[in-house]
């Protein structure tokens, strides 16, 4: 009382005094008060007679009459009232001194009745015979996430959402239940509004609904593209009534990481007399003053009495704002309703000069043209805008976040004597410092997305609907990059950078079916037919210049030495699909669908590929000796599902035989045909044509159950599957018979074909449960997944690439980390001193000394080479989880958010550069550890130049737990009361404070462990707070 | 309503079944696809060239050095070469080898190109189909010089053309005898078709590099005199008709022997009159150079006893005028380090040792005129020595006074045995270092008395050392695929 009193007594003087009669009236205890009311179906507006009314915590009560009304004395205004009613769902209400108390009440069956979007339909959801989960696009309004991908994040069981950077712009990857590609896409499929799309042009306040498919049998109606599961987001239509204007607003700020401790200039400097060790002009460059010259390097010189100590991490990174805007209108009449709504998004990085705008427009119409027939028209109009920041590339350059580690810190950021100007490395000056990557390279992308959709719906006679969808897609985009000719290393050499890319592309696509519904006596039949053709084009350009006399002019126009590239892609494909519902007496359901899918991009050989599935089903819960028996489960479903669906090859035109002037590259396909040695120009095959190129195939079988208890209290899927995926696209050697393979040592080069099986089995579980439904109410929401990944086979003689730090073999998770086991330090006396060689016994390793590191002879035979190579772990987590608790609390809400991994391991490439001490690179402070002479009681090898006993191979001295547990989300919300709103004319205010990862539990020693499944210093995602507003009227 | 319903399911059926197909056979804009390569004359003859520019740098490093170790009597095995390549030394070859898998693949690239070449071009409109007819000859020729090359070596190996087996993943042997088939179709084709000369086809002068007529000619006699497998017997009218295909050439007016042995082997003379046919290297460098001369010629290692079997100061026989013989052929072919007395090969290693570039001849002899010399000399002894033994004593002279060795006689060339012996040895020292002798040896199944315990005792002392083996990368990649025996 006292706390909303506080609230209000500033802006509304008169509000004030009103509540507080209103409350001080309520507030007395003891005293008798008169409820009256009534009870209506929520869905129906009808009114509900003979509900039981109860006091609660007393015997007292009454029921509604034939008009629902109801009419009851309760001892106090702080009591509550239940409400239950037979196939209706209980509901409590605190009294509040109210006097009138109309409650609205839902049937159990609702939300079983519920209507889900599954391929090209829509099914109730009880009625659902695969695995398919919902997310309400309640879940994801106030999450403080950039886009509509991170927001799945442990919504669904089995699906998988890892943001593998946290740079502004990037969108995450998604993984349902497991990894099965080793070359193709892993992605699912993303439809909106039933047209393939991507979806990071999305406005997540425009979604009504997303529904994941996760097994074969759902997605196989998507045949070629439902491999890896499919997720349908369905946009909100306009609603019949006035029109209702919402609007949201989002403002927060991301903390950067916690810095990394690194060595002082000191200790580096310590460290650079340990490694470079006789070498004494290395150190003519240290003295006792700062002195920079940018043509000859090596006469630079740096201070090492007052260290410059630079902090690079804070120097690039700073806590970093966005804000996002959002303005939405629907209504309607009786023919048309329209959702209108706009998105503006802004976000900054944590790398100072990264940052992304986004503009998103829609327009939703659906008009009821006639009573037999509808139209819609959607549009959404998606502008953005980036500044990247390179991260996680592997060269010098490129790795902006590993320059802040590596970078010595002892050389001051700018020349002393000239401010403007950076200092040059004068110990690799080819290593610019990250202010002058940052200021010197900027970078800059747009594009623009234009969807749109027309729809038309025609119920043709009663039970025959016929539904078409057309949809035009449109993207272009450019890309520019400048590097300055003073700033940078590589600036400098080519005098100056200006590259420029434009990308324009075309979609078409038509989606025609036909729907027929029929009910005869306890049978009820669905069948479905349709076609779908899509159509696409696009062409690229690109222009780079060279050698700029200055900076003024970042245009082409001004280098002294320009080139250039185009080219033009046409994408086609066809399908035709079907499927029949059959439900006897509502209990036994079965579906069959059927697809066919033709594309550009299968061999000549295999133009049609076709996608047959099937599953069944048994409410258990509507026989009779069940309703009669069980009373506590109210749902109970059991369900089968087997199902094919394929993916295609990520190119068009990969089946085709493709030649060019050079074998492999690089063996001149040229021939000296006549008298002198002129080369005449020849066409070398530079791959076979492969017309057996096919789509990969997935086959799954799904066994679920579906179980709600207590009248909808408790909603619980548990699923179990087995998915298989063959002919999976892979470099694969044939024999010489029918592959031109390279001279060059390494890799051999081969053939893409279909050639891989691998397998993902699981259980998943989804759990909900409304535990407290009173004054205070509590819902859980639990998902687990469990999945185990396993490469069944690669065809006979795989190119397994052994050297990799990730390999894909048979026995093994796809991409498993694979490399040397560290046992110890070797230590002076496992030398002999006469001879300095390693003692009888040690297994061989070449140039080996005290300190450095001793691997394990795995397979015993004396020496430790390549064939000790071991599997260090698998980088998916077989375990992923996540548990939410949704508090509520006259006005306020609570949710807590966690989410979590387990068993997965992460390769911190970061660690091989800071922690390697084999070259002159600014360390982490876990090097002050190492072995010494002194100091041998230790697990960090020596400093020593050049790495001549390969202390830095791949091995699990790199390979880190990667488990985490996340309180990814705490969201602290207060919705006003009506009674404050309702005067205004505003429906409803809510506002929120949101924080995203506060406290993470795990043992990765890297910035964050999302990151998957190589760290190499990629752009970190940490604490996020949010402010946000919604306000609906 | 009916008819309405009626006509949407027209519709509907109608837009299904739409023809997609040409709407999904189409060509990507921007890549080199078969539909670009053969739409042209030009293009088509670029892609010609690439199967030339194919066998060329296959043909050289590592495969043909291999077959001169397995093959030559008179190398020394305790060479460094012979060090370097131990089981070619040894003859105790191992399909693990990787050098002969090398060897393999690439004169299966030569086939794989070939064959792709001679279907892409069945589209190609040439202005002049009797070019048409003679690129697909040239294409034809090389991959029946590769076959013959890989029967030999392999036996039994797959048999794939742009007809039959094109696109087979996983090929099984085929047999000697259907491989021969193929090749002498290929080669009695290219006989018809192959012009004597050519000239301003992709460049404005002549094309001494391509395929000749004669070349055909040349390959097809050695072909038929070819037994199909180990110890088997060759058809008289196969060496009839091999000492003719000879003859055809020895008449043909545009061949001649250089009068000096030693102009073979110089770079001024990289196409001359002795040449049917040749590995054309650029002196380039790249893939197609000359490195060759540095690479291995530098360290191929003949016996001195070779180097003492030369004619030198010798005088002919009692009938003769006294009159000294000294066959040139021994300093054109080896060079001897007057300090060291290491023996190293000269034919490719002029003006000095491993310079770069030098003065050899860039281009390696397949067929040279001296050889089918030699080879219908063979030809004849095998058919009948009696009707023959005059014209094969001329045939050996021609090639012995050429080189300035002592003449031969029908003294000691008195019967077929020890003809045979006299013809083996000169073919020898002729072509020494040029990739022949295992070939020579195989067609008159002499490799296991040449080069066994009764010869050279170099260890090939089982006729299932007469085959080479799969690599064992094949055999496990292709379980259709059969080892030879032995291995």
């Amino acid at each position: 009382m006292y706390f909303i009193k506080r609230m209000f007594s500033v802006k509304l003087p008169v509000k004030w005094l009103i509540m507080l009669f209103f409350f001080s009236t309520a507030g007395s205890y003891g005293q008798e008060l008169t409820v009256s009311g009534k009870v209506t179906d929520a869905k129906s507006g009808e009114p509900l007679p003979f509900v039981n009314v109860a006091v609660k915590g007393t015997t007292s009560g009454t029921t509604t009459d034939e008009n629902g009304d109801f009419r009851l004395k309760v001892p106090g205004s702080r009591v509550q009232l239940s409400f239950s009613y037979v196939g209706y769902e209980d509901v409590t209400v605190p009294v509040d001194g109210r006097n009138v108390l109309n409650i609205q009440m839902h049937e159990v069956t609702e939300k079983l009745n519920e209507v889900v979007v599954i391929g090209y339909g829509v099914q109730k959801k009880s009625d659902l015979s695969g695995s398919v989960s919902s997310v309400s696009s309640d879940d994801l309004i106030d999450i403080p996430a950039p886009d509509v991908a991170s927001a799945l994040k442990g919504k669904a069981a089995g699906v998988v959402v890892s943001s593998t950077t946290g740079m502004p712009g990037a969108t995450p990857t998604i993984r349902i239940r497991g990894v099965s590609s080793i070359t193709a896409s892993n992605e699912p499929l993303y439809i909106v509004d039933g047209v393939a799309t991507n979806i990071n042009n999305l406005n997540q306040y425009d979604i009504k609904s997303i529904e994941v498919l996760k097994d074969a049998a759902s997605t196989a109606i998507y045949g070629a593209a439902g491999a890896n599961g499919v997720i349908l987001i369905t946009t909100k239509e306009g609603s019949k009534g006035k029109t209702q204007v919402n609007f949201a607003m989002k403002a927060g700020v991301q903390m950067k990481p916690s810095p990394i401790p690194l060595l002082t200039s000191q200790q580096e400097y310590d460290l650079l007399k340990e490694l470079n060790d006789g070498n004494d002009d290395f150190f003519n460059i240290f003295s006792d003053y700062n002195y920079n010259d940018r043509e000859n390097p090596a006469n630079s010189r740096i201070d090492t009495v007052n260290w410059a100590n630079v902090d690079w991490q804070d120097e690039i990174m700073q806590n970093s704002t966005f804000q996002e805007y959002s303005l939405q209108l629907n209504g309607g009449g009786e023919k048309t309703k329209y959702l209108v709504s706009a998105l503006y998004r802004n976000n900054q990085g944590v790398i100072k000069t990264a940052r992304a705008d986004q503009y998103i427009f829609r327009m939703n119409l659906t008009n009821q043209v006639t009573k037999r027939l509808q139209i819609t028209t959607n549009a959404n109009l998606s502008r953005r805008h980036q500044n990247p920041v390179a991260d996680n590339t592997q060269g010098w350059n490129g790795a902006l976040i590993n320059a802040a580690f590596t970078y010595p810190n002892f050389i001051p950021i700018y020349d002393p004597d000239r401010p403007e100007e950076f200092f040059v490395n004068p110990i690799r000056p080819q290593f610019d410092n990250p202010d002058a990557w940052i200021r010197g390279k900027e970078q800059e992308n747009f594009s623009t997305k234009l969807n749109g959709l027309l729809a038309l719906k025609w119920e043709i006679v009663d039970g025959l609907t016929f539904l078409s969808r057309n949809s035009v897609s449109y993207g272009a985009g450019n890309s520019s990059t400048w590097l300055s000719r003073y700033d940078t290393y590589v600036g400098r050499n080519s005098q100056g950078r200006y590259t420029v890319n434009y990308y324009e592309s075309l979609g078409l696509g038509t989606q025609n079916t036909l729907k027929w519904m029929h009910d005869f006596g306890d049978h009820s039949l669905t069948a479905m037919a349709g076609m779908e053709v899509g159509k696409g084009k696009g062409q690229s350009s690109g222009v780079s210049g060279r050698g700029f006399t200055n900076d003024l002019i970042k245009e082409v126009t001004a280098a002294t030495e320009i080139s250039g590239r185009s080219s033009h892609s046409r994408d086609f494909s066809a399908a035709y699909f079907g499927r029949i519902n059959y439900a006897f007496r509502n209990k036994y359901l079965a579906q069959f669908n059927f697809r066919a899918d033709g594309s550009a991009k299968f061999g000549a050989n295999n133009r049609w590929a076709q996608f047959p599935s099937g599953s069944v089903a048994w409410k258990i819960s509507e026989e009779p000796f069940f309703k009669k028996n069980v009373k506590a489960i109210n749902f109970l479903k059991l369900r089968f599902s087997y199902g094919l669906s394929g993916n295609k090859p990520p190119y068009n035109f990969m089946y085709m035989a493709l030649y060019g002037l050079e074998a492999h590259g690089w063996e001149d396909a040229a021939y000296p045909v006549t008298l002198t040695d002129d080369l005449y120009p020849g066409y070398a095959i530079m791959r076979m044509e492969n017309n057996d190129l096919r789509w990969e195939t997935t086959t799954e079988y799904n066994l679920g159950l579906d179980m709600n208890m207590f009248k909808n209290r408790i909603i619980m899927s548990v699923d179990m599957y087995s998915r298989r995926a063959d002919d999976l696209l892979y470099i694969y050697e044939p024999p010489v018979t029918y592959y031109d393979y390279s001279e060059q040592g390494g890799a051999l080069g081969g053939l893409l074909m279909n050639i891989g099986s691998t397998l993902n089995r699981g259980v998943e579980l989804q759990f909900e449960s409304k535990n407290l439904v009173g004054r205070l109410k509590r819902t859980t929401q639990i998902t687990f997944a469990y999945n185990h990944n396993e490469v069944l086979d690669l065809g006979k003689n795989p190119s397994i690439n052994f050297d990799n730090e990730q390999v894909v073999a048979p026995g093994y998770p796809v991409y498993a980390f694979w490399g040397y086991e560290m046992d110890r330090l070797f230590q002076a006396d496992d030398f002999d001193p006469n001879t300095g060689r390693l003692k009888e016994g040690i297994p061989y390793q070449p140039n080996v000394a005290p300190g450095d590191i001793k691997f394990k002879d795995n397979n015993g035979d004396g020496t430790v080479d390549k064939d000790d190579k071991v599997y260090l772990g698998n980088p998916s987590p077989p375990v992923t989880y996540s548990m939410s608790n949704i508090f509520t609390f006259a006005g306020f809400d609570l949710t807590v958010f966690l989410q979590g991994v387990q068993g997965n391991k992460i390769w911190n490439k970061t660690r091989v550069s800071t922690e390697a001490m084999i070259n002159n690179l600014h360390q982490f402070a876990t090097v002050l550890d190492r072995w010494t002479p002194d100091h041998t009681n230790t697990s960090m090898p020596r400093a020593v130049l050049g790495d001549p006993a390969q202390n830095t191979r791949k091995s699990d001295r790199w390979v880190e737990d990667g488990s985490y547990l996340r309180v990814k989300d705490l969201i602290l919300g207060y919705t006003l009361p009506e009674e404050v709103t309702g005067k205004t004319g505003i429906d409803n205010i809510r506002i929120y404070f949101s924080a995203r990862n506060m406290f993470t539990f795990t043992k990765y020693t890297g910035y964050d462990p999302e990151v998957r499944p190589v760290d190499f210093s990629v752009y970190p995602q940490n604490k996020t707070f949010v402010f946000g507003v919604n306000v609906t009227f | 309503m009916k008819k309405i319903s009626f006509l949407i399911i027209l519709f509907v059926a109608v837009s299904v079944t739409s023809c997609y197909k040409e709407a999904m056979d189409y060509y990507p804009t921007d890549q080199l696809t078969p539909d670009k390569v053969f739409a042209t004359e030009e293009n088509a003859e670029a892609a010609l060239l690439g199967v030339y520019a194919r066998f060329a740098p296959g043909w050289y490093k590592y495969y043909i050095i291999n077959l001169e170790v397995y093959g030559n009597k008179d190398f020394n095995p305790g060479s460094k070469l012979g060090g370097l390549y131990a089981i070619y030394t040894t003859h105790v070859m191992s399909p693990a080898d990787g050098s002969l898998y090398k060897g393999y693949k690439r004169v299966w690239a030569v086939i794989l190109y070939a064959n792709s070449f001679i279907r892409g071009v069945q589209n190609t409109r040439f202005l002049d189909p009797d070019r048409k007819a003679q690129a697909i000859g040239e294409a034809r020729f090389l991959r029946a010089w590769s076959y013959f090359q890989l029967v030999q070596l392999w036996g039994r190996v797959p048999l794939i053309t742009d007809q039959e087996n094109y696109g087979v993943l996983y090929p099984s042997n085929s047999t000697e005898d259907e491989i021969y088939r193929q090749i002498l179709d290929d080669l009695e084709y290219c006989i018809k078709v192959l012009p004597d000369s050519y000239e301003k086809i992709v460049s404005s002068t002549v094309e001494p590099a391509r395929v000749t007529r004669a070349a055909a000619q040349g390959i097809l006699a050695k072909v038929l005199m070819t037994p199909h497998t180990w110890g088997g017997s060759v058809a008289p009218e196969d060496l009839q008709r091999a000492a003719e295909l000879c003859q055809e050439i020895l008449d043909n007016p545009a061949y001649d022997l250089l009068p000096n042995f030693d102009d073979l082997w110089d770079k001024e003379n990289t196409y001359n009159k002795e040449q049917i046919f040749t590995v054309a290297l650029s002196n380039q460098g790249s893939a197609n150079g000359i490195d060759w001369s540095v690479y291995a010629a530098h360290d191929f290692e003949p016996t001195r006893r070779f180097y003492d079997s030369f004619d030198y100061d010798s005088v002919a026989g009692i009938n003769s005028v006294v009159d000294t013989f000294t066959d040139l052929r021994r300093d054109a072919t080896l060079y001897m380090n007057p300090i060291s007395k290491t023996i190293l090969d000269s034919k490719y290693r002029r003006a000095g040792m491993g310079t770069s570039p030098n003065h050899s001849n860039p281009n390696l002899y397949v067929l040279r005129l001296a050889d089918i010399i030699l080879l219908r000399a063979e030809a004849l002894n095998r058919l009948d020595y009696d009707a023959h033994k005059q014209e094969i004593v001329d045939l050996v002279n021609r090639v012995r006074n050429r080189a300035g060795a002592v003449p031969t006689t029908l003294t000691e060339c008195s019967d077929p045995q020890k003809t045979a012996r006299i013809i083996e040895e000169e073919r020898h020292k002729e072509l020494f270092f040029e990739f022949q002798e295992f070939y020579d040896l195989k067609r008159n199944n002499r490799l296991i008395e040449v080069l066994g315990r009764n010869g050279a005792d170099l260890g090939l002392d089982n006729p299932y050392q007469t085959l080479w083996p799969f690599p064992v990368s094949e055999i496990n990649k292709n379980s259709n695929l059969i080892q030879n025996e032995g291995y």
